[in-house]
């Protein structure tokens, strides 16, 4: 834990120090990587831990991201504002969780998969259809409120939290009803609730990755919260290992990064190879190492 | 003084009724098995009574409170243990993950308390393997697991379903002692389903004998040992 601490200080440190002097480009490789990293941690909450399917982490991201852009667009102060913005993106996010939750955690496996589908489009319509917040047209001139601290700052914040949670009574909750409802329910445990618990936390920390995106695009779509992007956080999960925390972040990095390397071959054969080498990198994955990129022994759980 | 009460309880899935009109009465600290042969509704009685299936029909009084109708997890917290059928270990979590969250129904008194330590000490198995995956255990330490964690909810009363499944003779008998164990010393109250009729009678205080669905003799452990009609009937001719 310690190791973990001073690393991360480091890994900061330079960045602080590098981030002005390297290329704009790379930068927001690296910005969208982290964010990426949180989105997958918190979905890996739900997914991997509590081994609830959800499919519709974009739809919390998107009422994050709209939530903190519409602060900071129509209040006048700003840069003290951002923390606040990201603060609130993320509890109205958890409330929608809430909401989604509520009524489709009854459900498993691939109903549920199929529910959060359907809720994530849902959200997406809904925004498309809002027209102050411009529909189709989108949302522009969000200020430019986030950078390598904040982003690097959440995510850390995002890592500690999750772990923490993770050691918690209530996150060997979750454990056990991703390995066993019916036993955990004997050991006392409300499965239903456990389940909500991680749905709503997962959703927080969506909210909070939709509030840094908004602010690191400077612009907003409904059509960027497709399904493909709940897709790539799947993905980005699988990869990483489930329930595997901090395998999120380095598959988070590798995907994003990866993305950016395919884009001139995107250009020049004008086929979007992302997808296939999607589909491809899922397969060998499964085939070959199934609990994700990194060996086992990153899978425990910081017991320390 | 009567502990759990059932009267006239019935099971259906779908059309077929598993379990018609049982009554039986459990007194506090006292082990009372539930004998029969296969498909005779052992283990649906016991998932009725800790709310894993909702009964057709009948009454459940536990500690003098009707019960019927509360969630598994409310059982489970008013103090009645259940360990299922083929134990329910969570297998990728390790021994201590699982007995902590055996804590869970009173995890605000604090972590593993004296009296945890206490019911630990009747299986010394366990704390050598503590840091262990639990499905890493054999299936006779899996079963003590599966015991252990149960009681790490101080239970007034256990329920186990066929603790001696799978197991060898030597494991049989070291279960079947832990059992009589925790009900001689501390004083909780046992219902012991079993196909192992034989060796569950002779820890018990009362038996129960169900044959499809109905209980066709209930008695005082001993007297069931030596009725021949019984012996031959369930117990199998020894």
């Amino acid at each position: 834990m310690k190791k973990l601490i001073v690393a991360l200080g480091a890994i900061w440190l330079i960045g602080y120090f590098i981030i002005p002097s390297v290329d704009s480009y790379i930068v927001s490789i690296l910005l969208y990587a982290g964010i990426n990293a949180i989105l997958a941690m918190s979905l890996n909450l739900v997914n991997g831990c509590t081994g609830q399917f959800s499919m519709g982490h974009a739809g919390f991201m998107s009422i994050g991201g709209y939530i903190a852009a519409l602060i900071t667009l129509s209040l006048p102060i700003q840069t003290g504002l951002f923390p606040l913005a990201i603060l609130t993106a993320g509890c109205v996010a958890a409330f929608a969780g809430l909401i989604v939750g509520l009524p489709s955690l009854r459900l498993r496996g691939d109903y549920l998969a199929i529910v959060t589908l359907g809720f994530g489009e849902i959200i997406r319509v809904v925004l498309l259809n809002i027209n102050v917040i411009g529909g189709a047209r989108g949302l522009p001139n969000i200020a430019h409120l986030s950078n390598f601290s904040w982003v690097f700052g959440c995510m850390v914040i995002t890592l500690f939290s999750i772990e923490r949670i993770l050691r918690s009574p209530y996150g060997r909750a979750f454990l056990a009803v991703r390995e066993d409802e019916v036993a955990a329910e004997a050991m006392g445990v409300d499965t239903t609730h456990a389940k909500l618990q991680a749905f709503v936390i997962g959703a927080f920390f969506a909210g909070c990755a939709g509030a840094l995106f908004a602010h690191t695009l400077r612009y907003l779509n409904p059509q960027i919260f497709d399904f493909n992007r709940s897709f790539e956080i799947i993905i980005i999960v699988v990869l990483g290992g489930m329930g595997n925390i901090r395998g999120s972040i380095i598959a988070a990095f590798l995907l994003t990064f990866m993305r950016e390397a395919l884009r001139p071959l995107q250009d020049i054969t004008r086929i979007d190879f992302r997808m296939i080498i999607y589909a491809i990198m899922l397969i060998s994955l499964m085939l070959l190492s199934p609990e994700g990129i990194l060996s086992s022994k990153w899978r425990k759980r910081g017991r320390s | 003084m009567i502990h759990l009460d059932v009267e006239n309880l019935s099971i259906h899935y779908g059309a077929i009724c598993a379990i018609r009109q049982v009554s039986f009465s459990i007194k506090r600290g006292h082990i009372v098995t539930l004998i029969g042969s296969n498909g005779a509704g052992k283990t649906s009685i016991l998932r009725a009574l800790s709310g894993l299936i909702q009964p057709s029909a009948g009454k459940v009084v536990f500690d003098g409170k009707p019960i019927l109708g509360l969630k598994t997890h409310q059982i489970a917290r008013i103090g009645m243990s259940h360990v299922p059928e083929g134990r329910g270990i969570f297998l990728n979590l390790t021994v201590a993950d699982n007995l902590e969250l055996g804590t869970w129904s009173n995890r605000r008194k604090g972590l593993f308390t004296e009296d945890q330590q206490r019911i630990l000490a009747l299986f010394p198995r366990l704390k050598e393997r503590f840091s262990q995956n639990a499905g890493t255990l054999s299936g006779g330490e899996q079963q003590m697991l599966a015991m252990a964690r149960a009681l790490m909810a101080y239970p007034d009363i256990l329920l186990l379903d066929e603790p001696s499944l799978g197991l060898a003779p030597q494991m049989i008998a070291k279960i079947f002692r832990i059992i009589q164990q925790l009900n001689a010393e501390h004083g909780v109250t046992i219902l012991l389903v079993e196909q192992n009729a034989l060796q569950a009678l002779r820890i018990a205080h009362r038996g129960i004998v169900l044959e499809t669905g109905s209980i066709v003799a209930e008695a005082p452990a001993s007297e069931l040992l030596a009725s021949d009609l019984l012996r031959q009937s369930y117990l199998g001719s020894s």
